[in-house]
């Protein structure tokens, strides 16, 4: 029975939270194999003056939209948990949607909306801008990766004991100096995790950046695939996994650095009395998360809109809609439910631990979040079609693709919530007799089951969206939304594509709204 | 620390059996010539990097004719022949059917695909099909110029593409370096001309400033639009794109270059026959069948492509094949991506 005493656990755990982690990793091996085959060229373009420049580039467009995203983030995120703001339950879900648009959506709205031509200057006669160019491309994925940021800002300043706060108050400090002194040290961890989250959302973005002119590792990665340089194109996919190690070393190095200590109170609602009173400043504010929300959600919806109601040439060879919506939903569903199972066991055993090595499955996990999806793609084509072909092409190997990506958005719903989970509460309930089970069920489960959830339903919406895996790695004959919405706008069926385009949005709005609205009615 | 050791173990592992596994990946060479056999009904498995829309009815056509059943795998052409080279001896597919001729010689190159019999091939011009007889052309797309009607007229366009270097088109071109079509493009000038050649008519372009587009649908509204007054595109997107207009204005037409050279080049969208096929005879079938009258014809009135096989007509309102002025070039040779990317990179076309 020495395993109620050490809560380490047993060998299983260590087998399941390290069996996602080496699936990742053979991803970056099969990029070694393909950088160093060919004509051996392959490896001269990570010293390349070129791939500098694009280092440079990449870079730069990741961190301006880690600053450009944090601003809007803590400015409503602050807003809906510590105002007064008019609806601000409602803005707590308007304010999350954008993660249900799809990249290539929102570079395609803003392409179209902006410029001199555009649907903006048409109906309003507004002279703007165009969207092409890194100014563009930052603020267009900012605008769909500040959720990232939002949502955990939003929980842990909810999270945040109102008395310690309250104590600061009493003891002299200003509002303000309350907020950097007390509260921010307190988010500081949700503040680090969803920055380098959306930064990892850049090095992986392939719609926005491509439509929008603006180079990436990603977008190049792409190119080079296109002209089947398969070694300048795993060399360069090697680069951008040493970047993305670099990021996880600068976030894990903030994160000792500005270590903050996250009260285990579990959001006692802030009373009314508490909340900070905008006063004439309320209309200011609901302007503020207005703009936002319209420019992120409505403007690509207004477009899309305006495509499907055009005519158009009728798609007489496309799927029912109800068929691929089930597929769509399959797919992201089932992928949902395996990443919630796999991060249960990954961030248990990260959690539990003494030593720092128990936390690298859940930091390797990254790579795949980070890594452009033709990548992982290509590699699971590679190693299933040799050593496994019962599985290739098969739904299975659709949902391992999209879990081994998309897992770190479980892990990180997760880890927060399992941090709260004292050793000693479930001690308490194995010596009162309790099997490990009963445990987890009453103990351990209510604790965590808020971020765990969280964690599924973005999981489930990223995979509604994706793409280049599920086209490239899908059963013969089985089409998604994502993949006839594909298809259709490659030709002249804007109306059709348009119509796929909402209906992904919509699916992946859905759990989010159910999510949000239990969690708001607390 | 046995952690680590696990971790290593098992890469080593995983490294040796991907290369182990690699030695194997070149498919058995044999099997010079298909040969047919009459009762082989497939089911045959497509991969295909033209669109769905473009080619499912045609598929459908052949299955009622023919009763055998095609399962198609819809995808981007580039992305479908890295997969077949990433599949190598373990590839489902009996047959390929790519949006572009650089990708079949891609495949050609590796050693992928069958060498098709004569009676195929003779149904193509030489022109449009592998000198070595791996892949043949089914339906033609041709490079133009698509220009603003209410800005220009035929006359202001210059006799060749060397003509949009000069100084008076400067901010007034769009093009789409990124696109496989527009890559193969230049790849038909460096083996028509030169890679001097080549890279002086595009630095020539880039001082003017050219627009870049993500594809040629945009491009093509652009010009629509007035953002530019003329794009390097495939001749079809404005018949497409007009169509879906339909009665709204829609200000652009197509100028083949009269005098010829790279820029009126006509590359082929085309198809074939994985070595690795259990079903080669029934896949020979089908490319029999996208090379008959009824195909073709649909290849023309439902997609504004040209017709390959020898006898049929061109597209209505489109000028005959044998009217264009092609440049000398063997279209087996757009294979060489490669070295246009290069070249691109070192035009400072693409990063």
């Amino acid at each position: 029975m020495g395993a109620s005493r050490r809560p380490s656990g047993g060998f299983a755990l260590a087998g399941a939270a390290w069996l996602p982690a080496l699936l990742v990793l053979l991803v970056p091996a099969w990029l070694l194999l393909r950088a160093t085959g060919g004509d051996g060229t392959g490896l001269t373009r990570v010293t390349a003056p070129a791939t500098l420049t694009l280092l440079v580039e990449t870079v730069l467009l990741a961190a301006s939209v880690v600053v450009i995203s944090a601003v809007i983030a803590c400015s409503t995120a602050l807003l809906v948990a510590r105002t007064d703001l008019p609806g601000r339950r409602i803005w707590s879900i308007l304010l999350a949607l954008p993660l249900a648009v799809p990249s290539y959506m929102g570079a395609f709205a803003a392409i179209a909306a902006f410029g001199p031509n555009g649907l903006l200057a048409e109906r309003f006669g507004a002279e703007l801008p165009e969207a092409y160019g890194p100014v563009g491309a930052a603020l267009v994925l900012a605008l769909l990766a500040y959720p990232y940021l939002f949502l955990p800002l939003r929980a842990a300043l909810l999270g945040v004991d109102p008395k310690l706060e309250e104590s600061a108050r009493t003891l002299g400090l200003t509002p303000i100096q309350t907020l950097r002194r007390v509260t921010l040290p307190l988010v500081r961890p949700a503040l680090i995790g969803g920055a380098l989250m959306v930064a990892l959302y850049v090095l992986s973005d392939f719609g926005a950046v491509a439509l929008l002119q603006v180079d990436t590792f990603t977008s190049v990665i792409y190119t080079q695939h296109d002209a089947f340089d398969r070694s300048g194109a795993a060399a360069l996919a090697l680069v951008l996994v040493a970047v993305t190690g670099c990021v996880l070393l600068l976030e894990g190095r903030a994160r000792r650095t500005w270590r903050g200590r996250l009260t285990a109170t579990r959001s006692t609602a802030v009373s009314s009395d508490r909340l900070i009173r905008l006063g004439r400043w309320r209309w200011l504010a609901t302007a503020w998360c207005s703009l936002v929300v319209l420019a992120a959600v409505g403007v690509p919806l207004m477009v899309t809109a305006v495509w499907a109601s055009s005519s158009g040439a009728t798609c007489t060879h496309c799927e029912p809609l109800g068929t691929l919506a089930l597929n769509s939903v399959t797919v992201a569903g089932l992928t949902a439910v395996v990443c919630m199972v796999l991060a249960l066991f990954v961030v248990r055993y990260a959690t539990f631990g003494r030593h720092r090595r128990r936390d690298l499955p859940r930091r390797l996990l990254y790579s795949g979040f980070a890594l452009p999806g033709i990548v992982v793609a290509l590699a699971m084509v590679f190693m299933a079609s040799s050593w496994v072909p019962v599985l290739y092409q098969t739904l299975p190997l659709l949902v391992v693709a999209c879990t081994l990506r998309f897992l770190p958005q479980a892990t990180d719903g997760l880890a927060p919530a399992m941090a709260q989970v004292r050793p000693s509460l479930e001690e308490a309930s194995r010596t009162l007799g309790h099997g490990r089970l009963a445990t987890f069920r009453r103990v351990t489960m209510p604790l965590i089951r808020r971020g765990w959830i969280a964690g599924g339903v973005l999981v489930f919406l990223t995979t509604i969206k994706e793409l280049p895996a599920t086209l490239v790695l899908r059963p013969t004959g089985f089409e998604t939304l994502a993949t006839e919405l594909w298809d259709l706008s490659n030709e002249a069926f804007l109306g059709a594509a348009a119509e796929r385009c909402i209906l992904i949005v919509c699916l992946g709005v859905l759990p989010m709204l159910v999510l949000l609205a239990r969690e708001v009615e607390r | 620390m046995r952690l680590h050791l696990l971790v290593c173990t098992f890469l080593s592992v995983a490294v040796g059996t991907t290369m182990g596994c690699n030695k194997n990946a070149e498919p058995a060479e044999g099997g010079a010539t298909v040969t047919a056999a009459a009762e082989d009904n497939g089911p045959i498995t497509v991969y295909c990097g033209r669109s769905k829309s473009l080619v499912k009815g045609i598929f459908d056509d052949f299955t009622k004719a023919t009763g055998i059943e095609v399962k198609a795998r819809w995808g981007k052409t580039t992305a479908t022949a890295n997969t077949l080279l990433e599949e190598g001896a373990n590839s489902p597919a009996d047959l390929f059917f790519a949006q572009d001729a650089g990708a079949l010689g891609a495949l050609a190159a590796k050693g992928l695909l069958k060498k098709l019999p004569a009676s195929v091939l003779d149904k193509v011009d030489a022109g449009f099909r592998d000198p070595a007889g791996q892949w043949v052309g089914i339906s033609g797309r041709a490079r133009v110029v698509t220009y603003n009607t209410d800005k220009l007229k035929p006359a202001d366009l210059p006799d060749s593409l060397e003509g949009f270097t000069a100084k008076k088109w400067k901010g007034r071109i769009g093009w789409p370096p990124t696109n496989a079509s527009f890559q193969s493009f230049i790849t038909g000038m460096r083996v028509a001309k030169s890679d001097a050649y080549t890279e002086f008519w595009l630095k020539g372009i880039l001082d003017n400033e050219p627009r870049v587009y993500p594809k040629n649908t945009p491009a093509v509204q652009g010009v629509a639009k007035g953002e530019v007054d003329v794009a390097f595109v495939n001749h079809y997107y404005l018949h497409r794109l007009k169509k879906e207009a339909g009665d709204k204005p829609f200000p652009a037409a197509n100028y083949h270059p009269r005098g010829g050279g790279p820029g009126a080049m006509v590359n082929v969208a085309g198809a074939g026959i994985l070595k690795t096929s259990k079903h080669s005879a029934a896949a020979e079938k089908l490319l029999t069948y996208l090379l008959s009258k009824p195909a073709q014809e649909r290849f023309a009135t439902d997609n504004f492509e040209y017709p390959l096989a020898e006898g049929i007509a061109p597209p209505e309102g489109l000028p005959a094949l044998k009217t264009l002025k092609l440049p000398k070039l063997e279209l087996g040779k757009l294979s060489d991506l490669e070295s246009t990317l290069k070249l691109l990179r070192k035009a400072t076309v693409l990063k």
